[in-house]
């Protein structure tokens, strides 16, 4: 189990003593996902976690609201509140999500919810090319506003990322039925050409907060549009 | 050997010794029944960890700057007026409503901490901070109230009775030993007021590592956007704390707390010049 950053830890520990006592039985289980499960955090990451509860009564939460606040602003920490009984239909609606959270996950409190959760291979693809289209037409109408300034588009580039790596790892599995890393799955992707790897560079270094300013972000925004294209016809290529 | 033998700079330096050792020992003596502070202890209203840190004016000074934020109070250089939004906002905090009633007609910002009324709001907060061992209860404080007299006592006791021999013996230069009992007494006085425990303090600083990050992030807070993070931020670190341009009334409001922010060290710096509840708007602002 990837360990997380003592701060981290002690933060995320808090919020889940405070959610047990304020949510009482109606917690049944705690699961924190993507980058932090996967140990993989970075100074501005979000910490994601899904507390998926029996019953959401406006007392329990109004009790952990100022846990909640204290581990946002101390941790970044990123809650879903998901009733059990919407797991199913949660992992249909959002596939691409949850096939990243059957990729990524620790349970922190109570049995895995998703230990047995299937999602329908139609709906993964149907999300899947939704996600990605989404992300081509978000990216140009952001470079329409922000073109000129190179150090909003390198935030677009930061910004881009979860969904792309998240998108690729979902495509390699759809495809190969193996599970990767989404961070690898996209430089596997991207390895075919040249401009693609130096972009898919730029958005690691972009997220971690070490570009210099003479690296210009444009040409890696075009070939991030060209790899959200190039995936988006992969996918729809598949059964 | 009896010192009251020793010449007089002699005797400056046993008396400097002397008073150095008893002062220390009184600082460990006042302390010496806190509850362990390694006990974890979880706060998370900021309003609470505000008392804590700077007793009800750094609360109210809390609470001002949120409904400041939260667009309730309108500022107009360093007085405070209900907004309309504020006159029908349906606030049910205790301690914002009365500040918000304290605020209906146009008023300096400080002067919520000469209102009897608002602080009277705030002392809910103090029995469960005694109760988690985070303050002193009234007997630790009589305990380091006592400890500092006798202190002072022996001090004063051991100068006059020098100053004696010295006259009797036909000398007259006592005006270093004079200066020096001054200061060490002054020193041992400081240390009868006892602000918080050591469990406090642990926790205060608990905290602040706790939010470092938040304190990092501060400079892209915005206004009206990040009330929760803005009230954490001060609770812990003090108003002074907020980017100056994104909320640049915090300062201008309440100008005390952004000196005493970046002059006061630590907590106990805080706690040991100002008494218990004594020192009007200076000590809530201790920023760190």
């Amino acid at each position: 189990m990837p360990e997380l950053p003592e701060l981290i830890e002690r933060g995320l520990n808090d919020f889940v003593a405070a959610a047990k006592t304020s949510l009482g039985d109606r917690l049944l289980s705690v699961v924190l996902f993507g980058s932090a499960a996967e140990g993989r955090m970075r100074a501005t990451s979000d910490v994601n976690l899904i507390l998926v509860l029996s019953e959401f009564r406006q007392r329990d939460v109004e009790v952990l609201a100022p846990a909640l606040r204290l581990a946002r602003a101390a941790i970044l920490l990123e809650p879903m509140f998901l009733l059990a009984s919407e797991v199913e239909t949660a992992a249909e609606c959002f596939a691409q999500k949850f096939s990243d959270i059957g990729r990524r996950r620790r349970v922190v409190y109570g049995p895995d919810p998703f230990a047995s959760l299937k999602i329908p291979r139609g709906a993964e693809i149907f999300r899947l090319r939704q996600v990605l289209l989404n992300l081509a037409m978000r990216l140009r109408e952001s470079f329409a506003e922000k073109a000129g300034r190179e150090d909003q588009i390198a935030l677009l580039i930061a910004d881009a990322a979860g969904p792309l790596r998240t998108s690729a790892a979902t495509l390699a599995e759809l495809e190969t039925g193996t599970r990767q890393a989404p961070k690898e799955a996209l430089e596997a992707f991207a390895a075919s050409n040249p401009e693609w790897v130096k972009a898919v560079n730029l958005i690691s270094a972009v997220r971690e907060q070490r570009t210099d300013a003479s690296q210009p972000a444009t040409p890696a925004l075009f070939a991030i549009l060209e790899i959200a294209e190039a995936l988006r016809r992969r996918a729809e290529g598949l059964q | 050997m009896n010192p009251f033998d020793l010449y007089g700079p002699q005797f400056l330096v046993f008396y400097l010794v002397f008073g150095v050792a008893l002062l220390a020992g009184l600082a460990y003596l006042r302390r010496s029944n806190d509850p362990d502070p390694s006990t974890p202890v979880h706060l998370t209203d900021p309003y609470q960890i505000a008392y804590l840190r700077g007793g009800a004016n750094e609360v109210m000074r809390l609470a001002t700057i949120g409904l400041i934020d939260r667009g309730l109070l309108k500022v107009n250089g360093t007085k405070v007026q209900v907004s309309d939004q504020g006159r029908a906002a349906p606030v049910t905090h205790p301690v914002e409503r009365a500040i918000l009633e304290s605020f209906r007609t146009e008023s300096q910002a400080t002067s919520v901490f000469s209102n009897a009324a608002l602080k009277k709001v705030c002392e809910p907060y103090r029995p469960p901070l005694v109760d988690l061992g985070l303050l002193p209860d009234d007997a630790a404080k009589r305990r380091a109230l006592v400890y500092a007299l006798c202190a002072a006592g022996i001090l004063l006791a051991v100068a006059a009775i020098k100053i004696e021999v010295a006259l009797a013996r036909g000398r007259s230069n006592i005006q270093f030993l004079i200066i020096l009992t001054i200061l060490l007494v002054i020193f041992a006085l400081s240390m009868a007021a006892l602000r918080r425990t050591r469990r406090g303090d642990a926790f205060l600083k608990d905290m602040r590592t706790l939010l470092g990050s938040l304190k990092d992030r501060s400079s892209a807070f915005v206004p009206r956007s990040n009330t929760d993070e803005v009230l954490l931020l001060s609770a812990v670190f003090g108003v002074a704390a907020l980017p100056a341009g994104a909320y640049p009334y915090a300062r201008a409001l309440f100008p005390k707390a952004g000196a005493d922010g970046s002059s006061c060290g630590s907590a106990s710096s805080c706690g040991s010049s100002c008494g218990g509840g004594g020192c009007g708007g200076g000590c809530g602002g201790c920023g760190s």
